[in-house]
Order: C-alpha cells, then sequence, then structure tokens
C-alpha cells in the first residue's frame, strides 16, 4: 500500500493526494480551519492540519513519516527550505565551473565553500536584478545573511568580492603574475582584512566612509597599493557616496578620483595622488 | 515521488510528530531526553529559528541555511 493509500485509509479522505504540507491553525487558510486534512486546489498540496488531527490519526501520521524517512535520499524540509533547495538543485554552475575549478586548489577550503555559496547568490543577484521583484530581494538577503552567519566577516568580504567580480577580474589574474607566496599575502589583505574595497551600506555615514577608506588604504598601502575601490548599489547607497565626495571635499582631493555608474551600480576608484 | 513539506508556523508541531522539542534556549532536543540536543549531518546543534529540516530517520537535522542546503546536495 501506497503512503498516499495509507493516509486516505487513517483519514477517510477522498480527495487527491498530492504534494503533503503539514499546517496548524495560523494557516491563512479558511478552509483548513478545524479540519484535519484539506486539499488545496490553488497550490495542489493536500494540507494536514496538525492542531486538528485526532490521537490515532497522529500516529498514523508518525508511522507514515518514519517510513518515509527511512528511504535513504527522502527528506522532509519547510516549504521555504524546500522551494530554496529546488532553486539550488536547478543552479546551472557551468557558468561558474571555471573560476571554481581556478581556486578549488588556491583557497582554504572555509573560503573556497563561502565562495560557491557567494556565486549562487551572484547568480540570483542577477535574476532579481533582470526581474526585480520582492521576493527574489528577499531571497537574495536572505543568502548573504547566511553566507555570513556561516563564514563571518570573511564570508560577507568574499560575497562582495564575488558579486563585484574581484574572484575572475582581479585575484585570478594576481595569481598568474606574482609568487605563490606574495598571493597569498595579497589574498588575505584583499579577503581577510578587505583592504582593497569598500562596499558602501545603508548604516555608514561620511564619516564612516571616509575613515574605512583610511583605515583600508593603511593596511594595502604596505603592499604597495595606493588605491581602493568604492563599490555603491542601489540609489540610496549611490547618493550617499556621492553626499560624501561633497562633504568631505578635502579629504577627497588626495586622491585621483575615477567614477563609474550604470544600471543603479556606482563604482569609484580613488588613487593616492 | 512524495513530496512532504511543513509550514513554517508549524514547526513545533511537526517536531512533535518526530519526537522533538524545544528546550528554554530554543535548542531542537529529543522529547525522551531534554539534555540531548540534536545536531545536523555536519554535527552542529540546531535551533528552531534555524530548523530547516529532517531526513533519515528523523535522525538528521537540516539548517535553513544556504550553505547547509549546498551541503546536503553534495552528500
Amino acid at each position: 500500500m501506497s503512503i498516499f493509500d495509507k493516509l486516505k485509509k487513517i483519514f477517510h479522505f477522498q480527495g487527491p493526494l498530492i504534494n503533503i504540507k503539514f499546517i496548524n491553525n495560523s494557516y491563512n487558510n479558511v478552509e483548513t480551519k478545524n479540519k484535519p486534512i484539506h486539499y488545496d486546489a490553488n497550490t495542489e498540496e493536500t494540507l494536514i492540519n496538525l492542531d486538528e488531527i485526532s490521537p490515532k490519526q497522529k500516529k498514523g501520521i508518525k508511522a507514515l513519516i518514519d517510513e518515509h524517512l527511512n528511504e535513504r535520499t527522502n527528506k522532509i524540509l519547510q516549504k521555504e527550505t524546500q522551494d530554496f533547495f529546488n532553486d539550488l538543485h536547478s543552479y546551472d554552475k557551468k557558468n561558474d565551473s571555471q573560476i571554481l575549478t581556478f581556486f578549488q586548489k588556491i583557497i582554504p577550503p572555509s573560503d573556497f565553500e563561502a565562495l560557491e555559496a557567494s556565486l549562487y547568490l551572484r547568480n540570483v543577484f542577477k535574476n532579481q536584478a533582470r526581474i526585480g521583484n520582492q521576493a527574489e530581494r528577499e531571497k537574495v538577503k536572505k543568502i548573504k545573511f547566511d553566507i555570513i552567519q556561516a563564514f563571518g566577516e570573511r564570508g560577507r568580504n568574499i560575497s562582495n568580492l564575488c558579486t563585484s567580480g574581484y574572484f575572475e577580474g582581479f585575484l585570478k589574474p594576481l595569481y598568474n603574475v606574482v609568487s605563490k607566496k606574495d598571493f597569498n599575502d595579497l589574498y588575505e589583505m584583499i579577503v581577510g582584512k578587505a583592504a582593497l574595497a569598500l562596499f558602501v551600506h545603508e548604516k555608514m555615514s561620511s564619516r564612516d566612509i571616509t575613515s574605512e577608506i583610511t583605515r583600508k588604504l593603511n593596511i594595502s598601502i604596505k603592499y604597495g597599493i595606493k588605491s581602493i575601490h568604492i563599490h555603491g548599489i542601489g540609489v540610496q547607497n549611490i547618493e550617499k557616496i556621492k553626499g560624501c565626495l561633497r562633504k568631505q571635499e578635502k579629504f577627497f582631493n588626495f586622491f585621483k578620483q575615477k567614477i563609474h555608474e550604470e544600471n543603479n551600480i556606482l563604482i569609484m576608484i580613488l588613487i593616492l595622488k | 515521488m512524495v513530496k512532504i513539506t511543513f509550514d513554517k508556523a508549524a514547526k513545533k508541531e511537526f517536531l512533535e510528530l518526530i519526537d522533538k522539542e524545544v528546550d528554554e534556549d530554543g535548542m531542537i532536543v529529543e522529547k525522551s531526553n531534554p539534555n540531548q540536543r540534536v545536531v545536523t549531518f555536519d554535527g552542529q546543534e540546531i535551533s528552531i529559528d534555524e530548523f530547516g529540516g529532517v531526513k533519515k530517520g528523523s535522525e538528521v537535522f537540516i539548517k535553513n541555511n544556504i550553505v547547509s542546503l549546498m551541503r546536503l546536495l553534495k552528500r
């Protein structure tokens, strides 16, 4: 007897049994209130309300869950996690495989993991820029949060550098022209200390921006690098950078400035005069 | 293939179905032994907020985190 047949027997249910979803009484569907089971034709899900099942039904479901999970490849996920997992499963790594192959043996394993996650983030970010809906924007935020949660500030740096193309555009060519030791030192400066680039975010003030520029330059000057890149994504952050340029004119007179702005992304290169 | 999921709001009810509960620190524990915290497939304890799902006989817990899911995909 299949899992569906067993469920139908437990609930005396004749409706369709496709995707099963466990819910409770707080679920936003009036049809499910006070009902142990309901088929939602809109989402094509069979909703089992765990607040409304009898002890006998609960026992039956427990046994079914055990049977389902005994199969090695089966899992039971929160709905959003399942959607996320499906998306990850269908993410085509082909475009990113070159960069992954290049860095796999060069950078520490946990950095590599952060890079893998960041490449997926970049992929989602590009989709979000194209589609532009709130759900995609939330997804970008969540993935970034997850990377930082797993890898800390180092993860934040890697995700910022990756989404801005630094791995293939700067670190990869750098690896090919310097010694292994110099690369490791520079890599640590760029990724570990985030010295090469400043990614402006909504919580930064003008003073924060200039003090971060100074701090990062003090690190990179030791390695002979006298420039820094400032990144701003979105209207607010771009305005923040421009506002900082106006307010802190004296500070920025010490630099040659190159600004590139397109599609709500601003990149400013500051080179110490 | 049967797909089974649970709604975010029904996490605690689902955990009860698999004989788990949440301790006062918000961490998922064995119902039969509340001092024993459950772990993910890579050996980390897991809070109710991080809880994303289970596999393999309800013994392997999955975090709702991109890094966890990527590791799961590789297994």
